[in-house]
């Protein structure tokens, strides 16, 4: 409709200004039809991969509702040692403590195999020459990461539902921020363990890296830069950054001190970054990231 | 015959220091098979990966014609325009059944959403596979996922399909199933490039045949073209008596003399190679020549007058079935079927 509209128009133009635009038309038309060849390729790419991770995500959903109801959630509240806590909000930060080590774990099975899958035995001749490097690459990580984000949604609505058994009315809505952080911080692990998968051999070597640089590699970073510039706030460290998804449960977590300096060493205690720096950080990782693994997917022969 | 759907044209392929493909250039026709022979390491596969898209050349370049007719270069084609179907390196599956993983990539093929579920319910059908349809792949046998990367080749009927070995390891009712249907698909005016070590399988389904060695193209013609250039049809001739074992080698060169000197026998450096063989525990002699009606005659003559004595000839005809060999093991310098034939 736009099209045939600028046709008209076109016709008292100048004839050089006339093929620039047609040029531009066509142009536009091929980006389009490009564009659309690729989102349903994408989406067909989604939806297999979903196919093929049924089975394991209902077993890692199943694994950790179990863990969240019987190591989270029930001794949290019940247990008789001062572990009950005196505000849903305590709940939600003790609860994501141990959810911050299931959902990069979990997460990290889904995508350990998303690019050295397709070149073990040469899986990926099956579609490589059909679809294009960056289909497979983007469908499958949103296939995964799609599985990843409705077992985060579960346990927040689990976490959400046990806080108004055990602590009533109101239904408290800070976890909907938490959740929102939590979701980028794993679009940023994950495309770190993309990134992984698509120069190492197997799915094994990509998830024992992964977790070990999650549980100590950015510890050691931390400590390493902390050391050298003490001023200078860790965002680097994703194990940093993740603070911000168990202290963003809290309403007033904007206002709290978020470092701590030691008058006689002058070192600096960081507990969480601020949102700007949060958010920044998490998209750099995720982006360069992405970008590596494309780049390495691209190349990769075999 | 009909017109070219694809060019390859001066391309050449490194990797490292070697090189695969050396300024390899040819064209294929629609509605032909093509056979892509020659050792291990010749630069098949490379060929082949080279048209699909998985490698690129280092010079060179592959013109595909798409649906609208135009050569594009194969890199910028899209495969909306361009029905192809691979199978390349017999490659694992996915862990899933076969017929989730034959709708995914019937449908990521364009192939109508509507026919699916009866296209691949015929073609598992056909190739003994549809009770299988809803066991996971890794329960397969490996002649069975064969049968299935085969599948997954032609389910889009691709109007130019390229194989590399895709009978490898088949028992032979599939590898007639398979051949059966490669036949079929020429019918339908389908284009087939195939590369096999099968050479009794090659002659049986390929046009023409494409000799490839250290990267170079050393024949491409039809079988019959290529055995009389290279000079590698048959007469077998079987005796009665086997020859005498004191005159047998003056008469074995006796004759090699008399077939070298019939008219156009000795050209393209075929006096290096042996034109004659003798098997006595078989008690029969294979001659190798150009396969004109001519020299045919001429050498019939020549052993029935004038070695009549020597020879008790039982039988003398053309055998159908491995005269490639012979010519691939000519063109290609291969010493194993050589050594196999003068056993």
């Amino acid at each position: 409709m736009i099209f045939d509209h600028f046709n008209k128009l076109m016709k008292h133009m100048d004839p050089w200004l006339l093929g620039l635009l047609f040029k531009v038309n066509s142009w536009l038309k091929a980006f389009i039809k490009q564009v659309k060849i690729d989102l349903t390729q994408i989406l067909q790419v989604m939806k297999f991969e979903v196919q093929l991770h049924k089975i394991r995500f209902i077993i890692i959903t199943i694994i950790s509702i179990f863990l969240m109801v019987f190591s989270g959630f029930l001794p949290t509240i019940l247990l008789p040692f001062g572990f009950i806590s005196d505000s849903p909000y305590l709940f939600f930060t003790m609860s994501l403590s141990l959810f911050s080590f299931l959902a990069p774990l979990f997460s990290c099975l889904l995508f350990s195999g998303v690019i050295c899958t397709e070149y073990k035995r040469n899986v990926g001749f099956l579609r490589l020459p059909v679809l294009k490097k960056h289909q497979i690459l983007i469908g499958k990580f949103l296939g995964n990461y799609f599985l990843t984000l409705i077992l985060v949604a579960i346990i927040y609505t689990m976490m959400t539902v046990f806080s108004f058994l055990f602590y009533g009315p109101p239904i408290v809505l800070t976890p909907i921020i938490s959740f929102m952080f939590l979701s980028l911080f794993l679009l940023a692990y994950c495309s770190i363990v993309t990134f992984l998968s698509s120069f190492m051999p197997s799915a094994l070597s990509v998830i024992i890296t992964a977790l070990a640089l999650f549980l100590f590699g950015f510890g050691i970073l931390q400590s390493i830069g902390q050391a050298i510039f003490p001023e200078l706030e860790p965002l680097y460290s994703l194990m940093y950054v993740f603070n911000i998804v168990t202290v963003s449960v809290q309403p007033d977590f904007m206002d709290q001190e978020r470092v701590y300096v030691d008058p006689e060493t002058n070192y600096h205690f960081w507990s969480f970054p601020t949102v700007e720096g949060a958010l920044l950080t998490l998209i750099i990782y995720f982006l360069v990231s992405i970008t590596l693994a494309y780049i390495i997917f691209r190349r990769r022969r075999g | 015959m009909s017109d070219t759907i694809l060019k390859f044209e001066h391309v050449t392929r490194k990797f490292g220091s070697f090189v695969a493909l050396d300024d390899v250039s040819f064209d294929i026709k629609r509605q032909e098979i093509i056979g892509l022979v020659g050792p291990n390491g010749a630069g098949k596969t490379t060929t082949l990966k080279i048209i699909a898209n998985l490698l690129k050349p280092h010079s060179g370049r592959i013109l595909l014609k798409n649906s609208e007719g135009i050569f594009q270069e194969a890199h910028n084609v899209s495969q909306e325009f361009v029905e192809q179907g691979f199978l390349i390196d017999i490659p694992d599956f996915y862990n899933t059944n076969s017929w989730i993983l034959l709708k995914h990539l019937a449908i990521i093929r364009h192939y109508p959403n509507h026919n699916i579920e009866h296209r691949v319910d015929q073609l598992l059908k056909f190739f003994d596979l549809y009770k299988w349809k809803y066991v996971k792949i890794k329960k397969f046998s490996k002649g069975m996922k064969q049968k299935l990367a085969f599948i997954t080749a032609i389910l889009n009927e691709p109007e130019l399909i390229v194989l590399d070995e895709p009978q490898t390891g088949l028992d032979p009712e599939s590898r007639i199933k398979i051949r059966e249907y490669m036949k079929s698909f020429k019918e339908r005016g389908k284009t087939v490039l195939i590369s096999s070590h099968l050479l009794d399988e090659i002659r049986e389904i390929c046009d023409k045949i494409i000799i490839i060695s250290k990267g170079k193209i050393i024949g491409f013609d039809t079988i019959d073209n290529l055995e009389m250039r290279f000079k590698t049809k048959q007469i077998r001739i079987d005796l009665y008596h086997p020859l005498k074992k004191d005159h047998e080698q003056e008469v074995l060169t006796r004759i090699e003399y008399g077939i070298r000197n019939l008219s156009g026998m000795i050209s393209n450096g075929i006096e290096e190679e042996t034109m004659l063989t003798y098997d006595s525990t078989d008690k029969s002699m294979t001659i190798y020549y150009d396969g004109s009606r001519e020299n045919k005659r001429d050498i019939f003559k020549l052993l029935s007058e004038k070695f009549a004595e020597e020879l008790e000839i039982l039988e003398f005809y053309e055998p159908k079935r491995s005269q490639l060999e012979k010519l691939y093991a000519q063109t290609t310098g291969s010493t194993q079927i050589k050594s196999k034939e003068l056993k």
